[in-house]
């Protein structure tokens, strides 16, 4: 692989991540520990850590190969060039405004992934994947009315009539003049 | 690339079908997962979209109302604006809180109800009414709670008023309340979040035109200026008094000068307090003020009524064609120690006066009870012993 001379903290240690199809993919230790629930397993098993060539295997049943290659993607990007902090609240509904473009295009995704990303990097516990993911969604949340939301992302509305009166009732009042 | 294909001892696929007989969408997944939609993806957005994302269904109402998005906005959205105070945990005192949101209070959210100046004259009022009742022989934990329960409802009856005054100032001129026809004004919602309803009973209360007698007499006052004609102004009064003029917004030939502070008194004494160098030194004495329209016009001795209404930073403005008053802002207080909170200190003490003047500048003698002689309506340089 191309990564080994960016990481010289680590030496060459290769984790194995297998994915929910029990795919293996072998990644630098470095790029395996953005994951803090990777970083916690390997810092529980550092004692019985006997040097010997064979890779740890990490096992993530909840993270689908297509997901898990995304996933690994930007983590080594990640180590190149880190994702600068995205501003709360968004000034765009286009991702590109807010992060760097090779974060922006990473994330211009079916939406179905997009979500599958999320749930791993909630799962796996990688900080700046889950804010990039969560605030591409709250892109798509900016500027749309209730029924545009529920239309884009295939939402039932559940209230009641009387709910949604209060609601409605509610946020009549909190529009900032 | 060389990814190594070893399927064999992945035996957890068999029982991940079986949960996934009916799967749920990703997206139904990520929105289900408390936490992530509140404090991931709705942090992102302004207080537009989260007002949308509560509208979309019950779980993104639940997130969208959720407590540390609110504090959020108020901090960011209270900055600058009067009488209210964008510190952590402030709630508006004039909140509309139903029972679910006055039974998750703490004491410091009751505390920083109570130390908002005009709410401490009815916690007074209470306490005597409490002691007087047959709950005197109670514990005092339970008096407290009783005290602090009781006390939300009397400021969401407020509260209450104060919309249905909006709402009737709105008909009056206004056309986009669509068939609406509430008749009895008040609304029929209590908020049952916190932060939420705090925020949301701040923005209704600041369109609010009428103003309260509590309001108008303000221990703080109001700052008075006069209106002169540009055209008008001296150069020299202007090279002089620089300091003090400002443009008028609305008018790019008006400018305002400032003159003093005034206070309106709860017993109708009108006070003006010059500043010690004060142009033009004039003084009219025993001025009495009243009310022409309750909440909206109010005369001061022989003077052209004031009009109320609000500013933008949630402020009161009195004007008429000679003057324009901004209210002073009094905020609630920063320390929410309890020792030294006026909520909790005797009508009589010291301190409830030293609290209820923050302009040290001014020589003004705030006390509502013993120094009404109306003699002395102006104390601009020679009462420094009178002050509390």
């Amino acid at each position: 692989m191309d990564v080994e001379e960016n990481n010289n903290n680590n030496d060459n240690t290769i984790v194995k991540l297998i994915s929910r199809e029990g795919k293996a993919f072998p990644v630098p230790l470095a790029v395996a520990t953005m994951s803090e629930l990777i970083k916690s397993m390997k810092d529980d098993d550092e004692e019985d850590d006997d040097e010997d060539s064979k890779p740890t295997e990490v096992p993530l049943p909840n993270v689908k190969s297509e997901v898990l290659e995304k996933v690994i993607e930007f983590c080594q990007h990640h180590l190149e060039e880190p994702m600068s902090e995205i501003e709360k609240p968004l000034k765009s509904q286009n991702m590109a405004d807010v992060v760097q473009k090779w974060y922006a295009d990473f994330v211009d995704l079916e939406q179905v992934l997009l979500f599958e990303l999320i749930l791993a990097a909630n799962y796996m516990d990688i900080k700046p994947l889950l804010d990039l993911t969560c605030a591409t969604v709250a892109s798509m949340i900016k500027g749309k009315t209730p029924e545009e939301i529920r239309a884009t992302f295939n939402i039932t509305n559940d209230f009641s009539p009387e709910e949604e009166a209060q609601v409605r009732e509610e946020n009549k009042w909190c529009e900032e003049a | 690339m060389m990814d190594s294909l070893d399927t064999n001892d992945v035996n957890a696929n068999n029982g991940h079908r079986v949960a996934a007989d009916e799967p749920l969408s990703p997206q139904s997944q990520v929105f289900a997962l408390i936490g992530i939609l509140e404090h991931k993806i709705l942090a992102y957005l302004e207080t537009i979209d989260v007002l949308s994302a509560t509208a979309v269904n019950r779980r993104w109402k639940q997130a969208g109302q959720n407590d540390d998005i609110w504090k959020r906005i108020i901090h960011r959205y209270w900055k600058n604006k009067k009488g209210v105070s964008s510190e952590t945990n402030m709630i508006f005192w004039r909140s509309l809180f139903g029972r679910q949101a006055v039974q998750t209070m703490k004491q410091e959210h009751i505390l920083c109800m109570f130390c908002h100046p005009l709410v401490q004259t009815k916690y007074n009022t209470l306490k005597d009414e409490i002691s007087k009742s047959t709950l005197g022989e109670a514990s005092p934990e339970f008096l407290q709670r009783f005290v602090q329960v009781h006390m939300l409802d009397v400021i969401s009856q407020e509260g209450t008023a104060a919309v249905a005054g909006t709402r009737e100032n709105n008909n009056n001129n206004n056309d986009d309340d669509d068939g609406n026809n509430n008749q009895s004004g008040a609304p029929r919602i209590f908020f049952s979040d916190l932060y939420f309803g705090s925020y949301a009973s701040s923005v209704m209360d600041s369109k609010r035109s009428i103003i309260t007698q509590q309001e108008l007499c303000t221990p703080f006052g109001f700052e008075m200026y006069f209106k002169i004609e540009e055209e008008d102004a001296d150069d020299d009064v202007i090279a002089e008094t620089s300091d003090r003029l400002q443009r008028y917004d609305d008018d790019r030939s008006i400018l305002l000068y400032k003159y003093s502070t005034c206070y309106f008194r709860h017993d109708r004494d009108f006070r003006l307090v010059l500043r010690p160098n004060a142009v033009p030194a004039y003084r009219p004495v025993d001025l009495r003020w009243r009310w022409l329209r309750m909440g909206s016009q109010i005369q001061v001795g022989p003077y052209p009524p004031l009009f109320v209404s609000r500013t933008e930073d949630w402020g009161w403005k009195l004007e008429n064609m000679h003057v324009v008053m901004y209210s002073i802002d009094g905020t609630c207080c920063p320390s929410l120690d309890q020792h030294h909170h006026p909520a909790f200190q005797d009508d009589d003490n010291n301190e409830v006066d030293d609290v209820r003047r923050p302009h040290d500048d001014h020589d003004v003698a705030w006390n509502s009870d013993a120094s009404s002689d109306s003699s002395g309506i102006l104390h601009d340089d020679d009462d420094d012993s009178q002050d509390v």
